[in-house]
């Protein structure tokens, strides 16, 4: 290649319209076409294969000189304006000296264009009837773009509204399309880009579309279907009634939209012909006026029409003035021969049934348009590879001396000197750079089938690479290449080829890389050298790899040459494996993409493989059980978090079993535009070679190893990539479960600090300093139930409720934590005492606080966050109940003082108030007054003076106290229960004496009405009472 | 654990512990074992396993005589989990004679045989390890060794399938290597042939080379352990064209160091 020159002619070059292409362009990069088909009817038995220089001398050229009608029917882009024109070519040097050659070219492929070169032809310009030529001349007026799509729309209309046939739309049903047609909301429809006014339109109009040759400017059932929403519109829009029936009656009705389109059809061409300003028989005519002024001057006429959608519109009358012999009635006429350009699809739907048996020959272009030998593929590419590589000048000149293949030029070399060639004829090679034959097979196979034709290959393979060549010589390839999965890496006796690059490259380099290796060569990365020393890797010569600037790496040696080398061809190096050779006979056999042998696992395994390269490419990674790709993808990332957790020695790696264990989702990685659950796990893993290459080891590992073993080809490998990954992310995925937020995890501190105040507020816990508490206790304690009766307030009633509900589960907690386990655990606890000391020591300095900022902080590990939310809610609630623990205690107190003063008051001040209270119910009993006498209530208090006293002055104590925790712990062991044991029976002896007095008061009543020895015993009985009151006040004091 | 008999109650935490518990002063074995498995909480028959683990008869890391435990060993030794796995990678030959070093030797040398069987704790692997053993071995020594080749770095533990209970091993010698190389007296930067290279770790890694010094040819382990140093810049190999001291790592075609190899540098 000469890219300086390349650079300047690659857009002249590569035309895919081969008529603006230059004659000197058109012949250096003409491959010849070797297999035409000739048969009598369109469907009927070959007959002969020819080659193009064949159909030439016998048909073409017409040595019988007989009236005949030939078509050239191919797919789209299978080279057939190619064959014309080469027929036009040839024509103009060989023809004899009577015959007039007509070649109407597409042109831009419109009616416009066509007229347009008809009116340049002498033939035409001097035809008689002068009034028809000026109709021509008319009909390539321009008219602006909008008002000729409506001018189309509204003739059809006309043509509906003039339409006087039925047979396939009743007139009713007429009458409701057009009203249909005349709705606003429909008509914008039909004119859309690419619906059926605009197809048509791009036939009537010249200059407009810029790749139209497949478009058949007819109606199609699609244009008509409608659905409820429309019709809800056109009710709301409060459209005309008939176009309302009419939508209704299309939704869902695909045989109506499709007998509408039928008859629409049947209107395109007085409606192309309308607006193209013609008359019906104008084109007829100036076809008769030009075969009858050639009868005249004693000559006959070959038409050549590339392409016979370019007579949209008047196609009919030209079928009508070419199909007529030249006798009988007719021979006025010239002898015309025809031959004219279609796509298969054209003649089958469109080109008229009743014209077909006026076809003489049908010359059918295979879909194998290369013919029968992989050569002429490379050649086509050669040639236009050299074309662009050669001056004009070059080229004219060799057009000038004939063009003759033995003059054929040949570039020099600038690009690319020891690249592989292709032999075009003796002593004529052409150079391939930058492509290979592999790669041009490859890329080839890679177009969509429809399109492994010239014309695609010409567009999306050569132009695409030579121009991505040109723009960086130092990056190609780089380009994406549609459907590279079908060319995976090769994966051979336990050896992954692209593993063994990513080794060495990475990044846009590996990406590049891959791409050459892959497409341009083997897809792998053996290496052999030749016996003239040049040494290979994956099929490449290494120095295809120089020229390029890629990274030198090491290839595996093979020991034996590749299949391109080894065939025996005689081949110029290159990539093209045996195989491939072997299947390029014939570009129906060019190698397609390798299907496995049915091995559902290796099928499966390359689904994966697939899977994760789209992800690669941009796609988003999709898990779903339901689909088989995405729920491969999903298994296989299971498949890694259960690695993950497995592989990781939690317990050594310094968290508790407990802990992994209470992150229930194990999704520990997700993956970079995965579809769902994202920002779930704990590491996002990003699109790129090593998640790749872990990914797909996953995907070997449930498909080639069952979800079950590594035992299987490459598995070794694959194994060593996954432990080499997982080495990389251990540190992240240990810190993550660790901490959260930030934080570092402190759910089992929190079961702690629960169990404590549980200790506490249970009354578990003796002491009366936070100082005092012990680890022992987190498991010597029993769990124990709300008690029946309990002198505290109601409020911390409620705290030991709430303890309660969740004491089980705090213990088992702490004790699992802190737990030292084998494998998954067990029932027996060898207890980590250095972590728990640690931790317990911390809370104890900390006095059970955590900051409320952290505690509100959320845990994503919810079985963590449960424990932490049970501690946040407890210890929200201890000032609230240390407060009315607190005015309980000062109420009691104030009860107390209203019989006694407690002021420093001990046991013997208590010892003596039973027994002054043992004496007043002893002298009460005396005297018979009826009190009772509670021993139970007195003895109660009599046998607990020390503990009683000594609770009186810890309340006492206690209700100065303003930490809530000091607080909890002065009321922990319920010391209001003892006073109020002692106020109880200071009540009822209040009331007693009460009572007594109340009785003596009555009695002294009764003394006073009696006698003087009444009034003695009066006098000595209110002595007594007096003495009592005196003492029963002595107490009150 | 390190004699005639695996225990998997003497996992390497527990060993850990122990030896943390009294590295500042002797326990009783009594108070040690309270101190662990509490009373209150039924106590656990473990202790004992650990305790003999850890003795001057296996691990040499404390000493137990008249029933009191002291520490055996310099008080960094047990600064952490890493820094006993260090020293006892170092004096790994103190175990050289029990079953758990001659498992290990044996389930080295079936390389990529290993992959073949759904646990550690399968019949048919036992039956290929004791082809290369004299000791008897079963189900329990297994499940014992399992938990000590994963903390000295053997390898990874992977669940034998979906839902199933067993272990699986999958051998690679990267962690053990590392420590091994740290505790050598190998220099940072100076390139060593690798026969230096092997006899400078030879002591530490003969549990993984058995009949190596002969055949001249690493097993797996090692070899992909060295491949992942080399991968992660942490040593240097490098195979140099007609060297007679040369070595072979177990093949694998796709790395850079596909076999050969004759020289290497300690990076970091």
């Amino acid at each position: 290649m000469d890219s300086q020159v390349a650079k300047k002619r690659i857009g002249d070059v590569i035309r895919v319209d081969t008529i603006t292409s230059s004659q000197a362009d058109f012949l250096a990069t003409h491959v010849q076409v070797k297999n035409i088909q000739l048969t009598k009817s369109y469907d009927g038995k070959v007959l002969k294969t020819l080659t193009e220089q064949e159909a030439f001398t016998k048909y073409v050229l017409n040595p019988k000189d007989e009236h005949q009608l030939i078509l050239v029917v191919g797919l789209s882009g299978t080279g057939k304006s190619h064959l014309i024109r080469w027929f036009s070519t040839k024509l103009e040097r060989d023809h004899s000296e009577n015959e007039v050659v007509l070649f109407i070219r597409r042109s831009d492929n419109s009616l416009k264009g066509t007229i347009k070169q008809l009116l340049a032809l002498d033939e035409v310009a001097h035809i008689p009837n002068k009034e028809v030529y000026e109709r021509l001349i008319r009909a390539t007026t321009v008219i602006d773009d909008k008002k000729l799509k409506d001018l189309i729309y509204q003739n059809f209309i006309v043509e509906i509204n003039n339409d006087e046939n039925d047979e396939i739309l009743t007139r009713h049903k007429k009458r409701r399309l057009i009203a249909l047609l005349q709705n606003e909301s429909f008509q914008n429809r039909l004119l859309e880009d690419d619906k059926a006014i605009d197809r048509i339109y791009q036939k009537v109009a010249q200059g407009k579309g810029i790749d139209n040759r497949d478009v058949i400017a007819l109606f199609d059932a699609a244009d008509f279907y409608v659905d409820a929403e429309f019709c809800e519109d056109l009710i709301r829009d409060e459209a005309d009634k008939n176009a309302r029936t009419m939508a209704t009656s299309l939704v869902g009705d695909a045989e109506l939209a499709n007998q509408i389109a039928s008859y629409m059809n049947t209107l395109v061409n007085n409606v192309i012909q309308t607006c193209a300003g013609l008359e019906p028989g104008d084109f007829e005519e100036v076809f008769k006026e030009i075969r009858k002024e050639l009868k005249r001057q004693g000559k006959s006429l070959t038409l050549l029409i590339e392409d016979i959608t370019a007579f949209t519109g008047v196609n009919v009358a030209l079928l009508n003035v070419i199909s007529l012999p030249n006798t009988g009635m007719y021979d006025d006429l010239c002898r015309i021969s025809s031959i004219i350009g279609t796509t298969t699809a054209y003649f089958e739907d469109v080109f008229p049934a009743n014209y077909r048996d006026r076809v003489t020959n049908y010359m059918r272009i295979s879909d194998e348009a290369f013919g029968a030998d992989n050569n002429s593929l490379y050649e086509f590419v050669g040639k236009y590879l050299n074309a662009m590589s050669l001056s004009t000048a070059a080229l004219d000149e060799w057009l000038e001396y004939g063009s003759q293949i033995d003059q054929f030029p040949v570039h020099t070399d600038k690009e690319g000197k020891e690249w592989e060639r292709v032999s075009i004829a003796k002593d004529k090679s052409l150079n391939l750079f930058p492509f290979t034959r592999t790669s041009i097979i490859k890329l080839f196979s890679l177009l969509p089938e429809h399109q492994q034709t010239p014309r695609y290959l010409l567009r999306d393979v050569v132009e695409r690479v030579v121009r991505n060549y040109l723009s960086a010589p130092n990056k190609f390839p780089c380009l994406s290449i549609d459907r590279l999965e079908n060319y995976p890496w090769e994966m051979k006796n336990q050896i992954d080829h692209r593993a063994r690059l990513m080794q060495f490259v990475s990044g846009s380099e590996f990406d590049r890389m891959d791409l050459f290796i892959r497409i341009w060569g083997d897809a792998n990365l053996l290496s052999y050298t030749s016996e003239d020393g040049k040494k290979y890797i994956g099929g490449i010569p290494e120095t295809a790899y120089k020229e390029f600037g890629m990274t030198r790496i090491d290839g595996l040696e093979s020991g034996k040459a590749p299949a391109q080398l080894s065939d025996g061809s005689g081949a110029l190096p290159g990539g093209l494996s045996s195989s491939q050779r072997g299947a390029a006979s014939g570009s129906a056999d060019f190698e397609k993409p390798k299907k496995s042998e049915v091995n559902p696992e290796q099928v499966a395994f390359q689904l994966g493989i697939q899977t994760i390269y789209k992800w690669i490419q941009g796609g988003s990674l999709n898990f779903d059980s339901t689909k088989k790709d995405a729920k491969m993808m999903q298994q296989a990332r299971d498949e890694m978090n259960r690695y993950i957790y497995n592989a990781i020695n939690w317990q050594i790696e310094g968290v508790s079993v407990d802990n992994i264990s209470k992150f229930t989702s194990r999704d520990f990685v997700e993956f970079e535009r995965q579809s769902k659950k994202v920002g779930k796990s704990l590491l996002t893993l990003p699109a790129n070679q090593e998640t790749q290459s872990v990914l797909e080891a996953f995907v070997a590992f449930v498909t080639l190893g069952d979800g079950k073993t590594w035992n299987f080809e490459g598995g070794a490998w694959r194994q060593y990539q996954v432990q080499l990954w997982f080495e990389r992310i251990k540190p992240q995925i240990i810190e993550k479960v660790k901490t959260f937020n930030g934080l570092n995890v402190d759910y089992q501190v929190c079961a702690i600090s629960a169990e404590m105040i549980r200790e506490i507020v249970f009354g578990q816990y003796k002491g009366t300093t936070i100082e005092g508490m012990s680890e022992p206790l987190l498991w010597e304690t029993t769990l124990k139930g709300v008690p029946l009766s309990t002198a505290h307030s109601k409020e911390w009633v409620s705290l030991m409720s709430s303890l309660r509900e969740n004491d089980r589960r705090i213990k088992d907690t702490i004790l699992d934590y802190y737990n030292i386990v084998q494998g998954t655990g067990g029932r027996n606890k060898f207890l980590n005492r250095a972590a728990l000391s640690a931790d317990f020591r911390k809370i104890r300095k900390r006095r059970l606080h955590i900051d409320e900022s952290i505690l509100f902080e959320r845990d994503p590990f919810k079985p963590r966050q449960d424990i932490r939310a049970v501690f946040r809610d407890l210890y929200g609630k201890l000032g609230r109940v240390s407060e009315a623990e607190k005015t309980l205690a000062i109420s009691k107190l104030a009860e107390l003082g209203k019989f006694i003063d407690c002021e420093e008051i001990d046991e013997d001040d208590l010892m003596e108030l039973v027994d002054e209270i043992t004496s007043f119910y002893d002298t009460a009993n005396k005297s018979q007054v009826n009190v009772k006498y509670d021993i139970a209530m007195i003895d109660a208090v009599k046998k607990d003076v020390v503990p009683i006293a000594n609770a009186i002055s810890n309340v006492q104590k206690a209700v100065l106290l303003e930490d809530a925790l000091d607080i909890l712990m002065a009321f922990s062991q319920d010391p209001l229960a003892r006073v109020a044991r002692l106020l109880e029976l200071l009540t009822k002896v209040s009331n007693d004496i009460a009572y007594v007095a109340r009785d003596v008061e009555k009695r002294r009543g009764n003394l006073a009405q009696n006698t003087s020895i009444g009034e003695s015993r009066y006098f000595q009985q209110n002595a007594i009472i007096s003495s009592d009151y005196e003492i029963v006040n002595g107490w009150e004091a | 654990m390190f004699a005639d008999k695996m225990k998997h109650e003497a996992i390497p935490e527990r060993v850990f512990a122990l030896c943390e518990l009294v590295k500042n002063k002797p326990w009783n074995e009594s108070d040690a074992k309270e101190y662990f498995e509490p009373s209150a909480l039924k106590g656990s028959p473990y202790f004992p396993m650990v305790r003999d683990a850890a003795s001057q008869y296996q691990l040499g890391l404390v000493n137990v005589t008249d029933k009191k435990i002291e520490l055996a060993v310099d008080k960094s030794v047990v600064a952490s989990m890493e820094t006993m796995r260090k020293y006892i990678i170092k004096h790994i030959s103190v175990i050289k004679n029990g079953l758990f070093y001659e498992t290990s030797q044996a389930y080295f040398d079936l390389n990529e045989k290993v992959y073949e069987y759904g646990s550690v704790t399968e019949q048919d692997l036992m039956d290929a390890l004791q082809k290369n053993m004299s000791r008897k071995l079963d189900v329990d020594d297994m499940r014992a060794w399992r938990f000590w080749a994963a903390y000295l770095g053997f390898g990874h533990l992977a669940r034998s399938a979906t839902n199933q209970p067993q272990m699986n091993f999958l051998p690679n010698l990267y962690r053990y290597l590392q420590a091994a190389i740290e505790v050598s007296s190998l220099e940072r930067g100076k390139e060593y042939r690798f026969d230096d290279f092997i006899r400078a770790i030879q002591l530490s890694c003969d549990i993984a080379m058995k009949d190596a010094l002969t055949s001249r040819r690493l097993n797996m382990a090692m070899s992909y352990g060295l491949r992942m140093m080399h991968d992660n810049g942490e040593i240097e190999l490098r195979y140099q064209l007609d060297n007679k001291n040369l070595w072979y790592l177990y093949p694998a075609d796709l790395h850079a160091i596909r076999s050969e190899v004759s020289h290497i540098t300690i990076r970091r």
